[in-house]
């Protein structure tokens, strides 16, 4: 950890072209709305190495493709952000209006989607100059986007619409309305090749949406989940549950909870690690961000952070 | 400019119209600690009661509860300014701990649109006892412009100032002053 930063970027670049796929280090991105920072933690060395402070209330976060840049909704402030990955540094920021909140980036163009919270809508900006492209309607209070790569479609949680919208990326047209559980909040829909997950925060499950057609799945037993994230390689689904101050690991084919990690402080954004070892929840109340060993389930350590860690994702 | 406000006040007007959908974005949170010269198992013995807040909270002039301390229970709160409703979703006694959350929101009683609670009582030692009331919380008005009353620094203190009398009436009571 001596190591000069860019030769470890470099070290970590020829790593990943040379396709290693377990214990490579790796950036996590962790949103602190009361903050108004994005703390990077080193996933190798279980620490924050920067802390980029942002403008106020920032909530979502989506990495461009090319993991160069991140991108920050702030939705009482009606702002987006981008920032330089590589510098770790805000690079701009564009008055949106409204409350921008769920973000995600396009897999193949590199296009920014961002919903906006109170005006049911989801925006399309051009990935440079960050210029609205398109809009298409969709449920009341759209919480989190997530992309499908593989068929091109954009899964948008409409939170008080107890519903998901699919969004045609090519057509930029709203195709379905699926019916989920009470006040959907979170997404993961690349991890699986056959379902979407979506997390219920008020009726307390898990909605599984077959990508194929549409049918929906819940798995209950929750009482307030609030993130999902598949686990590459393993047949596991994580969730986190803000008021049972736990995470859930499931078992998506059986349809069962497999093992249940005690937490604290609100959980809330959860995201797997590439080889599927690690699990990171952040804790909203207590400023932390919880690292749960996967083959142990057991809690293995804990990172500070900045003030009010929400939204989080896994950059290069 | 001028739409875009329109619809940003058509919006928080409908928040307000319906407000057993109102969530925003942007929770808040505020903390609460006391310590109380009692035992921690005679302080959960009231605390720990979810029907019972109406015998140390001043705020809560009366309960109506159903379900007793299972998941699932309810109780309505009669505070000066209006009724609130409250639901249970975990109860540990051994942890001495129980969490809730708002079911029924009323801003004219409590200025925020949603929250979920948390009431622990810990062994501080030497007879006394540590209560932490924790809640995570949305602004009585989700909107983009809500007006002060209606704003996260008014759900803030709120939110703490509800925390706080009530810490000092559990305290009274527990210490038999």
């Amino acid at each position: 950890m001596t190591l000069h930063r860019n030769a470890l970027a470099a070290l970590l670049l020829v790593i990943v072209l040379a396709g290693a796929g377990e214990g490579q280090a790796a950036a996590l991105y962790v949103v602190c709305q009361a903050g108004a920072e994005v703390d990077v933690i080193d996933t190798d060395a279980s620490a924050v190495t920067h802390r980029i402070a942002v403008a106020k209330g920032p909530a979502g976060i989506a990495l461009a493709p090319d993991g160069m840049s991140a991108y920050v909704t702030h939705p009482d402030a009606g702002l987006l952000t981008r920032i330089d990955a590589a510098r770790r540094q805000v690079a701009g920021t564009v008055r949106l209006g409204g409350q921008p909140f769920g973000v995600a980036a396009d897999p193949a163009s590199g296009a920014i989607y961002v919903g906006d919270w109170s005006a049911d809508r989801i925006t399309r900006l051009d990935p440079v100059s960050l210029e609205p492209t398109g809009v298409v309607g969709v449920g009341r209070a759209p919480a989190a986007l997530a992309t499908d790569p593989r068929a091109r479609r954009l899964y948008s949680a409409d939170r008080e619409d107890d519903a998901v919208s699919i969004i045609d990326l090519a057509t930029f047209t709203r195709i379905a309305r699926v019916a989920v559980g009470t006040a959907p909040y979170a997404l993961d829909a690349e991890g699986d090749a056959t379902v979407v997950a979506v997390a219920d925060v008020r009726s307390g499950d898990v909605a599984l949406i077959g990508k194929a057609d549409g049918s929906v799945t819940r798995i209950g037993g929750m009482r307030m989940p609030y993130g999902v994230a598949f686990v590459p390689g393993r047949r596991l689904l994580l969730v986190s549950d803000q008021q049972a101050e736990a995470l859930h690991l499931l078992d998506p084919d059986g349809k069962e909870t497999l093992a249940k990690v005690r937490l604290g402080g609100s959980p809330e954004g959860v995201v797997a690690d590439r080889s599927g070892g690690r699990a990171y929840v952040a804790e909203w109340f207590a400023n932390r961000v919880a690292v749960v060993d996967l083959e142990t389930r057991a809690l293995a350590t804990r990172i500070d952070v900045c003030d009010g860690p929400r939204m989080m994702v896994l950059g290069p | 400019m001028i739409l875009r406000h329109t619809v940003t006040a058509l919006a928080a007007l409908g928040f307000l119209v319906l407000p057993a959908l109102a969530h925003g974005p942007t929770p808040q949170k505020a903390e609460v600690r006391a310590t109380i010269a009692a035992a921690p198992d005679a302080v959960w013995a009231l605390a720990g009661n979810f029907a019972g807040i109406g015998a140390w909270h001043p705020w809560v002039k009366a309960v109506t509860a159903t379900g007793g301390n299972a998941p699932g229970a309810e109780r309505v709160l009669v505070l000066e300014k209006g009724e609130i409703t409250d639901g249970l979703d975990e109860y540990d006694a051994a942890a001495r701990s129980l969490g809730w959350r708002l079911n029924k929101e009323n801003v004219e009683a409590l200025p925020v649109s949603f929250y979920t609670a948390t009431l622990t009582v810990a062994d501080a030692g030497g007879g006394k006892s540590e209560v932490t009331w924790a809640a995570r919380f949305y602004r009585g008005d989700t909107g983009n412009f809500p007006p002060d009353e209606l704003n996260d620094e008014a759900a803030i203190a709120a939110m703490t100032a509800y925390f706080e009398a009530g810490l000092q009436g559990l305290k009274t009571k527990a210490e038999g002053r």
